[in-house]
């Protein structure tokens, strides 16, 4: 039995509006299961499917049909158990109450989920150190910046201390530096032996912490991948751009092994997008050898990995 | 329990720091002048408990209507719904707590009248019936919470919420008779009247001020009671429906 | 004014158009706002079945219809609010020119609203409690009092951009004194000197006494000085108003209080 599990999970909606009663197929037999203790990433870009999924696990939605379970208990029959089960933190800056101080916003939750009363005053302290707000609790979270409240939200979601923790896009709109402590706190919870499920359009991010990322797109489970495979698609699938090049040159880029397309761009610049592993690294040294100092580079977008490595269902699942 | 009074608690905290929670304390020293001005100019000293009970009850129903209606509006607005239903604890029980905090703190509006009232025109008011009184004001706040939690519903289910709010205010002051009594009313308006447990509060918070032995006192309170039992289970049915559409439909949501 | 201000306004005043638009419905403001207005009147008319019978009824519903036609335009002041919400008030602010066009232009649909509420609740009423007078003088009256606010609801606004929490409360505190000592349900001579002479350099006081006599008697060079006074009034209130923008922009500049959206 693992942590979390679902069976053929599907979500229907009815949408409303100008093509009413049409219905919009969210889920689409969704079977997938997160070990305890590991940091499962679900991958995929904007309208896959990822937040209707977190909301039926943490009970918000129902399912239209299938199954989903923690730790064996159903999530639409056994609701209230359920519920003491997980902590669910989603991003942006809403879930907190702004005019209330840090300490306030914890210590209702706190009673809320039936923290036992001394316990839940030792609770709130320590997660306000955990998450690095010590200076600031006494402080209006309207006066938090978007870190900050981030950091709170992921707080306020283990006040309970749950054994799982369902992140919805948590890093969405952080700065890097910001982006980085946070998934440092996650790593940091699942070597205490939390399992986490986290919900994600950032390739680098699930790259970075998730020990095994399920990609979805449209409603559908494509393949559930080790982050190393990430990596590798998204080193393979890196695009050099170069400036002003002239025909010959281009000519010679073009051929180099692992080269899928040849791309011009506004301005002058020219993208080659390979799709070998250090087929980018070649075409840059190629360049820059010609004399075409001019050159940046980027990482594909999970689009882009989609359409190369799912497109034709070339790989292995 | 103690999740209740944690939000009762917490929406203290929340209310004190709003400075719209105040404006029922506020708006009410002008109006008990309106209302004492009207009474002095005609000379009617024994219209002055109308004078002061109108205030009261006029400012306790606002503020269940518009604090207490935004109590889960505020909760939509912060992303909270979907976490207070992921919560452990019935939605229903969290946000009647805190619509009576709101309620609570609009008590306040009773000294605030009664200190206008000795300041601006030395008024003394003597109460015949202390023990009616504050029944009455007690099963009043309460029915007034449960209403609240109806027009807090509302505000969700209903897109014309604003406009909803703003006639649900003086129809149901002036049905509510609290200045002029119902039965001075035209008759056809009487029964839709007695249906607003208003009537029934104010009435009997006006005899409780002018007469010892106020008739029928108990049955008139279990009217209140009853019309009040009836507002909270309106308004928790309301919650249900709302955390239908979020979990069943998903018509409802924020995430 | 010059043709870039009018034009400023005019753009405006379509927002506030839109805006107005796009909180109601017909149904709604049926069944919604021209409910709870018509309510509030008899409110306070029905005191007079109480005291001072059907000449007191009259006299309170006068005075409340006017009292509606104010109403609207003192609501600026929560506008703004709703426009710093909007997160368009700093881009309002960095604009070039001064806001209070801005906001002049917005509101002044509201003068527009109040006048034609006020009358529709009026021509409801007015036959069901017995009305009987130069009814047809009414809109003048109201355009009066509505033009008497509207300096007040700007100055208001420009307050409100400065301290946003208390938009909403300092609306109500001022419209509901105003209500109680203006002269709506009963004469200001009943109060106080000092009372009087606040009440006779705030809106409201002289366009319901000019609105009375003009119902009454009909047209009159004191009905028209009285509403002389309202219009002027609210000139003068404008005036601070425009001072408050002034100011507002400065001191937001200088303290930081307007933030971009994050």
């Amino acid at each position: 039995m693992g942590a979390v599990e679902t069976f053929d999970l599907r979500r229907e909606f009815r949408t409303s509006g100008l093509r009413r009663g049409e219905t919009v197929v969210a889920l689409q037999d969704v079977s997938l299961d997160v070990e305890e203790g590991e940091i499962h990433g679900l991958l995929g870009p904007n309208g896959a499917g990822k937040t209707t999924l977190i909301k039926i696990l943490s009970t918000v939605l129902l399912p239209t049909s299938g199954r989903a379970e923690i730790f064996g208990y159903d999530v639409t029959e056994s609701t209230k158990t359920v519920r003491k089960l997980f902590g669910l933190v989603f991003g942006g800056d809403r879930g907190l109450y702004t005019r209330l101080t840090a300490r306030q916003n914890l210590d209702y939750w706190a009673a809320l989920y039936e923290v036992p009363t001394q316990q839940a005053k030792e609770t709130v302290e320590r997660l306000i150190h955990l998450v690095g707000l010590d200076g600031r609790a006494e402080d209006r979270v309207e006066t938090f910046s978007r870190g900050m409240r981030q950091r709170l939200h992921l707080a306020r979601g283990l006040v309970a201390d749950p054994p799982v923790l369902f992140l919805d896009e948590p890093t969405v709109g952080l700065d890097p530096v910001a982006s980085l402590d946070f998934r440092g706190m996650v790593t940091g919870l699942r070597d205490e032996g939390k399992t986490i499920f986290i919900a994600t359009h950032d390739m680098a991010e699930a790259e970075a912490i998730c020990d095994r990322v399920t990609l979805i797109d449209h409603g559908e489970i494509l393949a559930t991948e080790s982050p190393r495979t990430l990596g590798a698609w998204i080193s393979a699938f890196e695009w050099v751009e170069v400036l002003g090049l002239d025909i010959e040159t281009r000519d010679i880029l073009e051929a180099v092994p692992g080269v899928a397309s040849v791309a011009d761009q506004p301005g002058g610049w020219v993208r080659f997008q390979p799709e070998r592993e250090d087929a980018s690294a070649e075409i840059l040294q190629l360049a820059l050898n010609h004399g075409f100092a001019s050159v940046r580079t980027g990482y594909p977008s999970l689009e882009e990995v989609y359409l190369r490595t799912m497109g034709d269902r070339g790989m292995e699942v | 329990m103690r999740a209740a009074a944690a939000a009762f608690r917490m929406q203290l905290s929340l209310a004190v720091r709003t400075p719209n929670y105040w404006m029922v304390v506020i708006s009410t020293p002008p109006q008990v002048v309106l209302f004492l001005s009207v009474v002095d100019v005609f000379d009617r000293p024994d219209l002055v408990t109308n004078a002061l009970m109108a205030p009261i009850l006029m400012n306790m129903w606002s503020a269940s209507l518009w604090t207490g209606g935004a109590v889960m509006r505020d909760d939509r607005w912060l992303g909270l719904l979907e976490i207070h239903a992921a919560s452990p604890q019935p939605y229903g029980l969290i946000v009647a707590s805190r619509v009576a905090a709101v309620i609570l703190l609009s008590l306040l509006v009773i000294p605030v009248t009664l200190l206008t009232a000795v300041l601006t025109y030395g008024v003394d008011v003597e109460v015949r019936n202390w023990e009616i009184l504050t029944s009455t004001l007690t099963v009043t706040a309460l029915a007034i919470v449960g209403t609240g939690i109806v027009f807090s519903s509302m505000t969700i289910l209903s897109r014309a919420a604003v406009t909803f709010q703003a006639a649900a205010s003086y129809p149901f002051l002036l049905l509510g008779g609290v200045f002029v009594p119902l039965e001075l009313l035209p008759e056809w308006v009487r029964p839709f009247g007695r249906l607003v447990f208003l009537s029934w509060s104010s009435d009997l918070m006006r005899d409780s001020v002018t007469e010892l032995v106020v008739e029928n006192a108990l049955a008139r309170l279990a009217v209140v009671v009853v019309l009040g039992l009836l507002g909270f289970a309106a308004g928790l049915w309301l919650i249900r429906v709302i955390l239908d559409k979020v979990r069943g439909t998903g018509e409802i949501s924020t995430i | 004014m010059t043709a870039g201000t009018l034009r400023i306004v005019q753009k405006a005043s379509r927002v506030g158009l839109e805006d107005v638009r796009a909180q109601y419905t017909w149904k709604s403001w049926l069944f919604g706002w021209i409910a709870r207005v018509t309510a509030q009147v008899l409110f306070f008319a029905a005191m007079g079945l109480m005291v001072g019978g059907p000449e007191f009824i009259l006299f309170a519903f006068v005075g409340n219809i006017c009292a509606m036609a104010a109403l609207m335009p003192q609501g600026a002041g929560p506008d703004t609010a709703w426009e710093r919400g909007l997160g368009t008030l700093p881009l309002l602010v960095a604009a070039p020119r001064s806001m209070l066009p801005v906001f002049a232009g917005r509101c002044s649909f509201y003068i527009v609203q109040g006048v034609a509420e006020a009358s529709f609740v009026f021509a409801l009423l007015a036959p069901f409690l017995g009305f009987t007078g130069h009814w047809w003088w009414l809109p003048v009256g109201l355009l009066a009092l509505g033009l008497g606010s509207y300096g007040l609801g700007l100055f208001l606004a420009s307050i409100n951009i400065r301290r946003p929490r208390i938009g909403n409360i300092l609306f109500n505190l001022v419209f509901y004194t105003l209500v109680a000592i203006a002269g709506v349900n009963v004469p200001t001579e009943v109060f106080p000197e000092t009372v009087q002479r606040v009440v006779n350099v705030l809106p409201m006081h002289h366009g319901i006494l000019g609105t009375r006599s003009l119902l009454s008697d009909g047209p009159s060079s004191g009905a028209f000085a009285e509403l002389g006074l309202e219009i002027a009034i609210g000139l003068g209130w404008f005036v601070i108003a425009m001072l408050g923008f002034r100011l507002f922009s400065e001191g937001g500049r200088r303290d930081g209080s307007i933030d971009l959206a994050e």
